[in-house]
């Protein structure tokens, strides 16, 4: 029993270090070829900076990024968090109430369709210069994928399970916090996940339209000046905070699922 | 037995001593679809004995499964009327267990959890009952198991946990819908070896309806047997099978046990659950 559990305790330690290991190795083969080649190829900093120039553009100007960065979290965390909440009330009527779903879902999926970018800028007009609009435009990316996976989780209860339920006597209230609920938990969890990568996008395209702060606003300044090394850092920081984001929740779903079957 | 009987008249196996938990009287089921309508039980009445073991062995699609959930109150019937204990089941009756083909454990709660789920969903405080749902556990092979999670059994052992969430609240009634159906032969035996026990530990405090298509293991652990035709199904036969308890597994191929088995075939053949091959002769 420890033989075989050591063992799978070490197979479990190289795949982890494959797992980071073999992508890690990549990148570094990628970056050393963008630093030697575009030298080579004779391109000029303004339209295509070396990784180490972005590098010291990142660390120079690492005050202006980490203030233009507190914004852009502060949009995408509250507006995900308000989308979870919102996705996940939405999806428990719909699937509880057939005349709520009937109503509600096809408005639902045919508001999916709409491009919510395309009607950013009207945003602005309703909702003013400040946080409003960024975080209404996060939640309204971050939202669907909520609605979809955790309806799906709970639709997907199987039959003998429901049965189960009702010979048990149990109320609606219980069955749900006891049931049906942790049931869907998976299914939440990849909503979760794909509503956390939207929602920075959300937070980033409504800084494009108006801003005067976030990483979005820096893009934008950076590019208008030519100052494409920063530019690049700012993508930079983007990337790490969309990372670090996504991390959490996929933390919080081992946590939460940790006693289930992967 | 008398192997040359015919279909038994349904009334007849309803005899109305007072001594029966479950009675049907001309319960059927229709299920309507956007194709029309499909009668899937045809009237059946039925009597299910205080403290008796009923196997119910049928064809697919013969309306068994259609039977339990009907008896459970968990579905209604189209015609007819179920009574346990005299009283009318127009809603879910609670005071029964139930196991199906799959164990449907909650991955995310213990054994002992799931076991205790019974009390939890019914508004009870779980933790007065949780040295009785370990000794339950054990009686069922379960030894120091109670603290594991689901994903860490194998497919009997499940079953087994399953089989113990149907029996914690001590119920009159236990309904099992193919519950050793998805396990390997060998845990099967002694899956049906162990529920013999737990049943014969029970005595006339536990009424098993058991659904399988297995007709040796519905002869080993019925009391009677209740063998029905393919759709819509009605009863074709009900057996006595007059077995002395405990009874051996190592027997089901032999003298009694065998015969019995041999004539719930002849009487699906005559009731035309096989499909019969051409060179065998132009009987039918």
């Amino acid at each position: 029993m420890t033989e075989i559990a050591t063992g799978a305790r070490r197979r479990k330690a190289g795949n982890a270090l494959s797992t980071l290991a073999y992508p890690g190795g990549l990148c570094l083969v990628l970056l050393a070829l963008w630093q030697f080649l575009v030298p080579a190829l004779d391109v000029e900093t303004s339209v295509l900076p070396v990784p180490t120039e972005i590098l010291s553009a990142g660390w120079e100007n690492r005050d202006l990024i980490r203030e233009h960065t507190w914004p852009t979290l502060l949009e995408t965390v509250v507006g995900f968090a308000i989308a979870a909440v919102l996705g996940i009330v939405v999806a428990v009527a719909i699937t509880a109430v057939p005349a709520i779903h009937k109503t509600l879902y096809p408005l639902l999926v045919g508001s999916l369709v709409v491009p919510k970018i395309a009607i950013a800028p009207l945003f602005v007009i309703w909702f003013g210069f400040g946080y409003t609009p960024k975080i209404i435009m996060v939640v309204l990316i971050a939202f669907f994928p909520v609605v979809v996976d955790m309806a799906l989780g709970l639709t997907s209860i199987p039959p003998e399970l429901r049965m189960l339920n009702r010979s048990m006597g149990a109320s609606r209230w219980r069955a749900f916090w006891k049931i049906s609920f942790p049931f869907a938990l998976p299914n939440l969890f990849i909503g979760l996940k794909l509503a956390m990568a939207l929602a920075i996008i959300g937070a980033i395209v409504a800084e494009f339209v108006q801003s005067s702060q976030g990483l979005g606003y820096l893009l934008l300044q950076a590019n208008s000046t030519l100052q494409t090394p920063l530019f690049f850092a700012a993508i930079v920081a983007l990337t790490v905070l969309g990372v670090v984001l996504y991390m959490v929740i996929e933390l919080l779903e081992a946590v939460v699922l940790r006693t289930r079957r992967r | 037995m008398d192997p040359a009987a015919g279909l038994t008249d349904v009334r007849a196996a309803s005899p109305t001593t007072g001594d029966d938990l479950v009675t049907l009287d001309g319960v059927a089921k229709t299920y309507t679809t956007a194709t029309g309508t499909t009668q899937a039980l045809s009237p059946t009445s039925l009597a299910i004995r205080r403290g008796e073991f009923l196997s119910v062995v049928g064809p697919s699609g013969c309306g068994k499964s259609t039977l339990l959930t009907m008896i459970s109150g968990l579905v209604p019937p189209t015609a007819g009327e179920v009574r346990i204990d005299g009283e009318l089941v127009d809603r879910p009756y609670r005071h029964c267990g139930i196991a199906f083909q799959t164990s449907v454990l909650l991955e995310w709660r213990s054994v002992l959890d799931n076991v205790l789920l019974q009390f939890e969903m019914r508004g009870i405080d779980p933790a007065p009952h949780r040295d009785k749902a370990v000794a339950l556990l054990d009686s069922l092979g379960l030894e120091g198991s109670s603290r594991l999670y689901p994903r860490e059994l194998s497919g009997g052992m499940k079953q087994r946990v399953s089989i113990a969430r149907a029996l914690i609240h001590d119920p009159s009634l236990l309904l099992m819908d193919e519950p050793f159906s998805a396990v390997d032969a060998l845990t099967r035996d002694q899956l049906s070896m162990d529920l013999q026990q737990v049943c014969m530990d029970r005595g006339r405090d536990l009424t098993v309806l058991f659904i399988t298509h297995h007709i040796e293991e519905a002869v080993f652990l019925g009391d009677r047997v209740l063998v029905m035709t393919p759709r819509p199904g009605r009863i074709a036969e009900v057996i006595d099978i007059d077995l002395p308890r405990p009874r051996r597994l190592e027997d089901a191929g032999r003298e009694k046990q065998a015969a019995y088995a041999a004539h719930i075939r002849e009487t699906f053949s005559r009731v035309g659950v096989y499909r019969r091959n051409q060179h065998e002769g132009g009987q039918a």
